[in-house]
């Protein structure tokens, strides 16, 4: 779409690889692995150098099977589950990032909360969906490289978020599983078209996880991005709702 | 040598000569027409035209059948053996002789039929109606046996469609499935209940029909006695199903429309399932012991004080907080919650914890409270480790939460010891099980660092392990249990095989001991305790009762659990 700057045009997309920015991921870390918070935690810098939180709600979509679950570990840095187990409610995972803005060379912490809920369980309870869709930020639509009907379903997926009712809603379309291009059930030339007549943009994700920060980085920045770009969340970068530092910030509740 | 040897070989030739010479020769036409005669003779018996049928040929692959004999004449001989089956068999071998105990509808248990199942080979084509269906591939489940693990397999109970197989590796052959669903409905049709079966390698098979809709079996391969294994795998399979309401709730179950839905719903429990039969968390004690794992927290009343607000600001009368899985404080309406509930609770939140995530909107079912109606558990995770819950709705995590941050931390790092550090336990205890005999809580431990010594001392697993045996050896042997609350009459007379030893004597035993190389394992009980000691063998054995009764002294003047 028209509004979507271009990549990299508001926060700085490889920051984690600069040296300015390590005293930031240190606090994301402990030995060498991400840091799982607790909601009564945050990562929480010296008071000389206090940094303001920004939270962003992200709802995860997709088949069932697709690798929801699976995303919302990748990206907070926990174990990758070794086997499928279907998700029978809400889980949400929160993830805090770093980023630095590329006007104002600003830092901010993201503190992105995923919403992840299982396919099959949004069919059989119906208060799940509207609490995921309740002052959502961004939705990250899912398929998988290797299931043909879940990339095929996209367009009905995607299409069920323009109504009026949803407001401005920052989208993104992920491919899971790219790693088994053995199985691959989705030519590149399908992903291409696709990406072209929706003008979303698109990630793929697959393959093993090291611990370091590179190889989420680029989606976690990715977003983060779009969520920024989506002008909704535009206003909240100027004075940000949501004070950092003092330990209300970990609380569930948005102003 | 060569000369002598050329020699026969020349008279051998010359007689073949001879013969051939004495031949009486005929015209070809006439040859070509006798060989023809000969064809149409005897094509009917030209395999190659025919083809060969199963009864004549000799490399057939050896079928493997087996036979299912008595129950006829129930109740009045114990064992019937083919042989004595006047039907034209012949008995190739007997090696998989299984006997089945039969559990009759009345609730009276006893040896009243016996089935021996073994491998044979059939000469009769047609099989009695009635033999068809318990048809056991016996030498196939043996083999699934001896790895020892757990098989777990769901069937519909009125059509015998398998909805599940969990637990192993390698899944039994549909054949197998088939067979156990058989001897049941077999057992069904004479008027009797097949509760459990046991093979003579030690093998387990258990039996259980819930709400008439669905059939759970467990087959085990056995290893410890089999009657300690068979009250294990009942309380498995109740387990289970308990799993089955709390996600999909019992409506569902029950009144099957479709059953290609329902297994793929029944998905979804597979997680809760799996953690039930793989006993995943060390230290774990609530699936066998039905009382709920519990943590005593240095500063209990502040923590209790902070639940009881926080659930009721939710607007909920059911809250509690788990720290290592272990519930450290919870309001009085959760532990009004059946236990076995309480159980089940914490382990769907142990596996939730397990996950990383933030916090857990599920929707649940009680499988004894409120099996028809879902429930939201709503979970948030304070701290890694310090989990939060309550059945309703809640969005106040911080403003109960965030003051106590401190005591938190000091819960966590009693870490699996569950005890304050008031408590000063005698150097010379190895492990604990302290069960409330009323409230349905147990507190366990394991000394993690005990006093280096020789012979070295069990590592920690193994003193969970002997923990769990000791409970199992002294409640299914000594103690009796009590669980009214979710044991049905009937059930309990099912049950009230594990007690021999209270059947057999007016007065209930109080304490227990045993001695074996590894250690010295006390047990003791009272009216309102259990407790289950495990000791270096260096304690001399006439020490182990002041041992035993000073540490429970102790720990309930200092906790007050």
């Amino acid at each position: 779409m028209a509004d979507v700057p271009a990549p990299g045009s508001v926060v700085v997309s490889d920051w984690h690889r600069c040296k300015d920015s390590k005293e930031y991921f240190n606090k994301i870390l402990h030995k060498k692995r991400r840091k799982n918070f607790g909601l009564l935690e945050s990562p929480v810098m010296p008071p000389h150098a206090a940094v303001d939180t920004v939270h962003y709600k992200i709802f995860i979509s997709g088949k069932s099977g697709v690798g929801k679950t699976a995303l919302a570990a990748r990206l907070a840095g926990l174990n990758i589950p070794p086997v499928h187990y279907e998700t029978t409610g809400i889980e949400t995972t929160v993830v805090y990032w770093p980023v630095k803005l590329r006007e104002s060379g600003r830092v901010l912490f993201f503190r992105l909360q995923l919403w992840d809920c299982g396919e099959n369980a949004l069919r059989r309870f119906d208060h799940l969906l509207p609490s995921c869709k309740e002052q959502v930020d961004a939705v990250l639509f899912l398929f998988s490289f290797t299931d043909r009907p879940s990339f095929d379903d996209l367009s009905n997926q995607i299409g069920k978020w323009n109504g009026p009712s949803v407001g401005r809603v920052a989208k993104l379309v992920v491919g899971t599983k790219f790693d088994l291009f053995m199985h691959c059930d989705v030519a590149e030339r399908d992903v291409r078209d696709f990406q072209e007549t929706m003008g979303l943009p698109l990630l793929r994700v697959g393959g093993e996880v090291s611990d370091g920060l590179g190889d989420v980085a680029l989606l976690l920045n990715c977003p983060g991005r779009a969520a920024v770009a989506s002008g909704l969340c535009h206003s909240w970068i100027g004075p940000p709702p949501v004070t950092a530092g003092g330990r209300d910030s970990s609380l569930i509740q948005r102003s | 040598m060569s000369s002598s040897s050329n020699l026969v070989a020349m008279k051998k030739v010359v007689q073949q000569l001879r013969f051939e010479a004495s031949i009486n020769r005929v015209k070809v036409s006439q040859a070509a027409a006798d060989l023809q005669q000969f064809c149409l003779q005897n094509a009917l018996q030209d395999p190659l035209l025919t083809g060969v049928s199963s009864s004549t040929n000799p490399f057939r692959p050896q079928k493997v059948c087996s036979f299912f004999a008595s129950s006829g004449a129930l109740p009045s001989h114990i064992a019937a053996r083919p042989a004595e089956c006047n039907r034209p068999l012949r008995l190739r071998r007997m090696n998989h002789g299984t006997t089945l105990l039969w559990n009759r509808r009345c609730g009276q248990l006893g040896l009243l039929g016996c089935v021996v199942l073994t491998e044979l080979r059939r000469h009769d084509a047609t099989p009695e109606p009635a033999l068809a269906p318990p048809l056991v591939a016996a030498n196939i489940l043996e083999m699934m046996l001896q790895d020892g693990s757990t098989h777990l397999l769901c069937l519909t109970a009125s059509s015998g469609v398998p909805l599940f197989t969990r637990g192993a590796p390698r899944q039994l052959p549909f054949p197998v499935i088939g067979s156990l669903n058989g001897v049941h409905m077999f057992g069904g049709g004479q008027g009797v209940v097949l509760s459990s079966c046991e093979t003579e390698g030690g093998g387990k098979v258990v039996w259980r029909v819930f709400r008439d809709s669905v059939m759970l079996i467990a087959v085990s391969g056995g290893g410890s006695s089999s009657k300690e294994e068979e009250a294990r795998l009942q309380r498995l399979l109740e387990d289970v199903w308990s799993c089955m309401v709390l996600v999909l709730g019992q409506d569902e179950l029950t009144n099957m429309r479709n059953v290609e839905r329902l297994k793929r719903d029944l998905r979804s429990c597979f997680s809760l399932i799996d953690q039930l039969l793989e006993e995943r968390q060390q230290g774990i004690l609530g699936n066998l012991t039905h009382c709920a794992d519990s943590l005593l927290p240095p500063n209990p009343a502040l923590l209790q004080q902070a639940v009881d607000g926080f659930a009721q600001a939710a607007d909920s009368e059911f809250g509690c907080l788990l720290v290592h899985g272990r519930i450290a404080a919870a309001t009085e309406k959760w532990w009004r919650l059946a236990p076995q509930e309480v159980v089940l609770l914490s382990a769907v939140i142990r596996s939730l914890s397990a996950s990383g995530s933030a916090s857990c909107d599920y929707p649940v079912f009680l499988p004894h409270g409120s099996p028809t109606v879902a429930h939201r558990l709503l979970r948030f995770q304070l701290l890694p480790g310090v989990d939060v819950c309550v059945l309703a709705e809640s969005e106040l995590v911080g403003l109960f939460w965030s003051p106590l941050v401190e005591a938190l931390r000091d819960c966590l790092a009693l870490g699996k010891r569950c005890m304050p550090t008031s408590v000063s336990l005698r150097p010379d205890v190895l492990a604990l099980l302290l069960i409330n005999r009323d409230t349905r809580r147990s507190v366990s431990c394991v000394r993690t660092h005990p006093l280096p010594s020789d012979p070295p001392l069990p590592s920690e697993a193994r003193c969970w392990e002997l923990l769990k045996l000791l409970y199992i050896f002294s409640s299914t042997r000594y103690f009796s249990q009590e669980e009214a609350l979710c044991v049905s009459p009937e059930e309990r007379s099912q049950r009230g095989n594990t007690e021999d030893f209270v059947l057999g004597f007016s007065h209930q035993p109080l304490q227990c001991y045993s001695v074996t190389d590894e250690c010295k394992s006390y047990g003791l009980q009272t009216a309102q305790h259990q407790l289950f000691l495990l000791m270096p063998p260096s304690v001399p054995t006439f020490a182990l009762r002041s041992v035993a009764t000073q540490t429970l002294s102790d720990i309930v003047a200092a906790t007050g659990f």
